[in-house]
């Protein structure tokens, strides 16, 4: 059916405490396999398959971004900008988005929405077709 | 989306390896050499990047410990259960043999390889298979190894070596391993890299590691060249060559490259009875890792197309270099459009036929 008649599905998938800052939790979800990060205290959720070449994304490494405003100076960026590195070929995506650090439309990881709902952390993804 | 049900998978590369273990398998004389003096390994292409260590995946360090590909427990889930395989051909490369250690030492680094893939690989999951590693620029030794891995255990299905080596592939001196091997009905799987001997280059080594990560075709061509121009796939006429992580891309154009000089050079070589193209099509098969990626990936097709009508496609035998960090999974890296036809024969059929296989799933 059309994906706007197919149900968002609410998903509680950890208790806040079990996903601190800078942790990770790989979950099942509806027979997906789902990262979900908390990096400076934002939740994402990630796809655990690389669009490269379909690697666990999400046992990669979490890089922050950083800036220079002159040399000498580094520091990471404000925020929670972040990239999760394939641990396969290393390709880097925006957390946040899925977007990919260096190859703009090409290759997008995919992300769910995930929220912390009263001490507990949330997914929210459509269920997959028939 | 995935059909893993349905089409039965081998994977033709796999590196296991014994890592520090690999003590346990020597004679006295030699652990002792071995922890005193060490390997005495020491070329370029040794060193990998720091991101990658050993050149692996991040995520295959077994959970009980070790280096990559050192338990099979592990390996086992993490590649052939993860996978649903139905078969897999452990090259393990501990056996890299340097020129500059003494003869018996690397001999028995290599019979000691064979016995730990046999005892703690072989012996714990039957899809598993293994090539037996020898020396090769000690040819007499090599033949007396195959003979004694033949005789241990029919899942030594094929002997691996290297794409360095003292002198060329081809040369004679090598011929008495070809004749065993082809005897016995074992493959000879050519590695990429493999032994610290000669160069990789015809004038010298890399000098970067991603020089040397694209560098695979380069090893692959002056081998298959040597085995041809030298006349070994005439004298060993079933003798089977797989060119492992070698590249596949450049075959065809290699091919009629060499053929095309045939009418006019043959005179040369009578010892090669027939044209490059079709010794190539008769004795040469190419595992399919890396996968090339075209700019478009529709360009895969044309590639594998020009493979076809070369009377190669069914040469193409898939393997994933577990637990490597630049290796495919059978699934995502294989382009997924192909029709199941070709991704059944790609995946698995090819390979079974090689080694005289049936696969289960």
């Amino acid at each position: 059916m059309p994906s706007a008649q197919r149900a968002l599905e609410r998903h509680v998938v950890a208790h806040r405490s079990e996903i601190l800052e800078g942790e990770r939790l790989i979950v099942e979800i509806a027979g997906r396999s789902i990262g979900i990060f908390n990096v400076g205290g934002r939740y994402h959720a990630l796809l655990n398959v690389c669009p490269h070449k379909g690697a666990e994304l999400c046992r990669g490494q979490v890089i922050r971004g950083v800036s220079s405003s002159m040399p000498g100076q580094i520091a990471l960026e404000a925020g929670t900008r972040a990239y999760i590195a394939c641990p396969w070929h290393g390709w880097m995506f925006d957390i946040n988005d899925g977007k990919s650090a260096l190859r703009s439309n090409r290759v997008r990881a995919r992300t769910f929405k995930v929220a912390c709902e009263e001490d507990e952390i949330v997914i929210y993804m459509r269920s997959r077709r028939p | 989306m995935t059909t893993k049900a349905a089409i039965k998978v081998m994977d033709c590369d796999v590196h296991n390896t014994a890592g520090e273990r690999l003590a346990e398998y020597l004679p006295k004389r030699w652990r002792e050499y071995l922890r005193f003096v060490g390997r005495r390994n020491h070329t370029s292409t040794g060193v990998t990047t720091q991101q990658r260590p050993g050149a692996c995946r991040l995520d295959a360090n077994p959970p009980g410990g070790g280096l990559p590909g050192s338990d099979p427990q592990f390996a086992r889930e993490q590649l052939l259960d993860q996978y649903g395989m139905s078969a897999a051909m452990l090259n393990n490369l501990d056996a890299l043999a340097g020129g500059n250690a003494p003869v018996a030492f690397e001999i028995e680094i290599a019979r000691a390889v064979n016995d730990y893939n046999l005892e703690e690989w072989l012996a714990d999951d039957s899809r598993w298979y293994a090539a037996i590693s020898v020396v090769p620029d000690h040819p007499k030794a090599a033949v007396e190894e195959i003979l004694r891995c033949h005789e241990l255990s029919p899942r030594f299905r094929q002997v691996i070596l290297g794409s360095r080596s003292e002198r060329p592939q081809g040369n004679p001196k090598y011929w008495p391993i070809y004749e065993v091997a082809s005897e016995l009905g074992l493959p000879i799987a050519y590695h990429v890299g493999l032994n610290k001997y000669g160069h990789w280059t015809g004038v010298g080594d890399m000098t970067y590691y991603y020089e040397q990560h694209v560098g695979f075709p380069t090893a692959g061509q002056s081998l298959m060249s040597s085995m041809i121009f030298e006349g070994v796939l005439e004298r060993f006429d079933s003798l089977k060559i797989v060119l492992t992580e070698l590249g596949w891309e450049w075959i065809v154009p290699f091919a009629w490259r060499a053929d095309g000089a045939w009418s006019l050079l043959k005179n040369e070589v009578p010892h090669v009875k027939r044209r490059p193209s079709e010794i190539i099509r008769d004795s040469f098969w190419f595992t399919t890792q890396p996968y090339v990626e075209p700019d478009r990936p529709r360009q895969f097709d044309a590639l594998y197309e020009q493979l076809e009508r070369a009377g190669l496609a069914e040469k193409l035998i898939f393997s994933t270099d577990y637990p490597h960090w630049d290796m495919d999974s059978p699934f995502a890296a294989t382009p997924s459009w192909l029709p199941d036809e070709t991704k059944r024969a790609l995946l698995g059929e090819n390979a079974a036929a090689l080694y005289g296989l049936e696969l289960e799933v």
